[in-house]
């Protein structure tokens, strides 16, 4: 998805989800879109979409990070400390199996290009055919 | 006979709040065991007329698929993958890695790329200290449920935190080319050796943390301490020249001196039924601690006069054997990185080469650093083109593992008088003075306290 992104003149950064790398790296963005896994027993391949700058992000929503101060912690301590971007658009898609080393499920994988291309809209740049 | 007393556990009241989160994003959230997390937490306490029958802590660690992922993998591929390990000390890793590799093939990396190795393991200390003391322990302290507490009741304590730990993520962007996972380490040396401009521009940061880490200890020594102390067995690496973080002997306070590749000679470790973590222990049965505490005590002497002054000033003698201070000696530690960093900041020349010759071939050779929670080892056989046939590793959390059951059995016996939500809060605590890399299983602690 990255990638794709990136085509299309998107700056994309992959990161761990270790929240106060997260905090520095969209501290003093205007757009910032956020992709994580989401695990609450949904279909997998569902994808969810929160404005952060809006609503608040619920701890448990996106737990599939292994820190403990993870998205969420972030993007409410930025709210605290006002270092949220202008924008933050959080895209969650649900996951299947969790384990170490394993590809995406198919549902999961048919999900990534209709974010990418909802992440375009998004940003106003919609999508080529 | 009494009826069996169940403590209300963490999980009712995360399925309470996972109701109402439902409520607002309209679906349900179930929380159980999740899988990509480093380890979850549940602590067992039995209590039969006020005396404790069985403690038991139990971690679900992910099955070490590492060691067998390294079968069979070049040399060369060692530090990459184990750096996967773990999302905090990435450097811990490879570095121990890259050292175990450096023994087998008979290479020594000396000067300037030593001073490298050094200055992104400090720049790992920092970041991770800070992450813990401030943002994991420091709320357990004031009774806050977290650090977003903290930041409304404090927030220049968090912004200061926040600003070191971007400093201690500079320092791996700098030296091993990106703060997360690393790339830039490898055996022998460096791919890429950073530029002076690069490292020199570390220096006026490096000196406001030395003064940030002073002021975020003297905070945090205002806290009040729970009493509690425990005659610890540290262990740690010992360097003549210096407080080791990266290289050194194995020694303990029971005066045990050994090489690092001695180390499965003298410490094993066990599976225990209740627990998939494996359980760290010396051959002859005695469990130990490692970590910051186990550091400071066995090194203390050889820290700088300002991490010593420091430590005075925070109330810390040359030994601390209350844990519920290791928050103090965690900035300690972090404040002497600083120190560590600087020096080596401003004495940064680009070494004519990134990295030493490397010569594949059979042989057998072990690693060993301090990782921020403690000693982590390494130990690899390898064949005739430098192929893995054996990897074992051991990280400090299943060293740390009987020693927190044991402060949990005392903890809990001191405290039985304690209504059950500040027991609960107290044991919490207890396994956050390990920053064990289970610290996201702390906030999933489900305590039972069976009483009968």
């Amino acid at each position: 998805m990255a990638d794709e992104l990136e085509a299309r003149g998107v700056r994309t950064l992959e990161l761990d989800g270790e929240g106060t790398r997260l905090m520095n790296a969209w501290q003093g963005e205007d757009r910032v879109v956020l992709v994580d896994a989401v695990r609450s027993d949904g279909r997998p391949g569902t994808i969810h979409r929160l404005d952060a700058i809006k609503g608040r992000v619920r701890k448990n929503w996106l737990r599939c990070s292994s820190h403990e101060f993870a998205v969420a912690e972030a993007v409410e301590m930025a709210r605290i400390l006002e270092r949220l971007p202008q924008s933050l658009v959080i895209f969650g898609i649900e996951g299947k199996s969790y384990g170490y080393g394993e590809k995406l499920t198919p549902n999961v994988k048919q999900a990534v290009p209709e974010v990418a291309r909802r992440i375009l809209l998004e940003l106003g740049s919609p999508p080529q055919n | 006979m009494t009826k069996p007393k169940t403590a209300k556990t963490a999980k009712a009241k995360k399925t309470a709040r996972a109701a109402k989160a439902a409520k607002t994003v309209n679906r349900t959230i179930k929380v159980d065991a999740l899988a990509r997390v480093e380890g979850e937490g549940a602590l067992y306490v039995r209590v039969k007329d006020d005396a404790i029958q069985d403690v038991r802590f139990r971690i679900f660690e992910p099955p070490r698929f590492f060691e067998a992922f390294l079968k069979g993998r070049i040399y060369s591929d060692a530090p990459d993958i184990t750096a996967r390990i773990c999302g905090i000390c990435p450097i811990a890793y490879q570095m121990g890695a890259i050292q175990a590799m450096e023994q087998a093939l008979g290479v020594t990396v000396t000067g300037p790329l030593r001073d490298l190795r050094r200055l992104i393991y400090c720049g790992e200390w920092i970041e991770s200290h800070v992450l813990h003391a401030a943002m994991l322990h420091a709320p357990d302290f004031l009774g806050l449920e977290d650090a977003l507490q903290l930041a409304k009741d404090d927030p220049e304590v968090v912004k200061t935190a926040l600003e070191l730990k971007k400093l201690g993520n500079r320092i791996l962007e700098v030296v091993g080319g990106r703060a997360t996972h690393p790339i830039n380490m490898k055996v022998g040396g460096f791919y890429k050796a950073p530029r002076k401009r690069e490292v020199r521009e570390l220096i006026d940061p490096l000196k406001w943390a030395i003064d940030a880490s002073i002021r975020l200890t003297k905070v945090f020594a205002g806290f009040d301490f729970p009493a509690d102390e425990h005659d610890y067995t540290c262990v740690a690496l010992r360097h003549p020249d210096e407080y080791a973080i990266h290289e050194g002997r194995i020694v303990s306070s029971n005066g045990l001196d050994i090489a690092v590749a001695e180390f499965p000679e003298h410490f094993t470790e066990e599976h225990v039924e209740h627990s998939n973590a494996l359980h760290g222990m010396t051959m002859d049965g005695d469990i130990y601690l490692v970590g910051p505490n186990a550091r400071y005590n066995l090194n203390y002497a050889q820290l700088s006069d300002l991490a010593k002054q420091t430590a005075k000033d925070a109330g810390l003698g040359p030994v601390c054997n209350n844990l519920f201070k290791s928050i103090l000696v965690r900035m300690v530690e972090t404040l002497y990185a600083c120190e560590e960093a600087l020096r080596i900041a401003e004495s940064y020349e680009e070494p004519d080469e990134s990295s030493v010759e490397v010569i594949p071939g059979a042989g057998v050779g072990a690693g060993c650093t301090e990782a921020p929670r403690g000693i982590c080892f390494h130990r690899y056989e390898l064949d005739d083109e430098g192929r893995i046939l054996t990897a074992r590793i051991q990280a400090p959390t299943s060293q740390n593992q009987p020693q927190i059951e044991i402060d949990l059995r005392r903890i809990v016996e001191n405290n039985l008088h304690l209504p059950e939500e500040r027991l609960k809060w107290r044991c919490e605590q207890t396994i956050r003075n390990y920053d064990p890399c289970i610290s996201c299983a702390t906030h999933f602690l489900d305590l039972q306290i069976e009483r009968v």
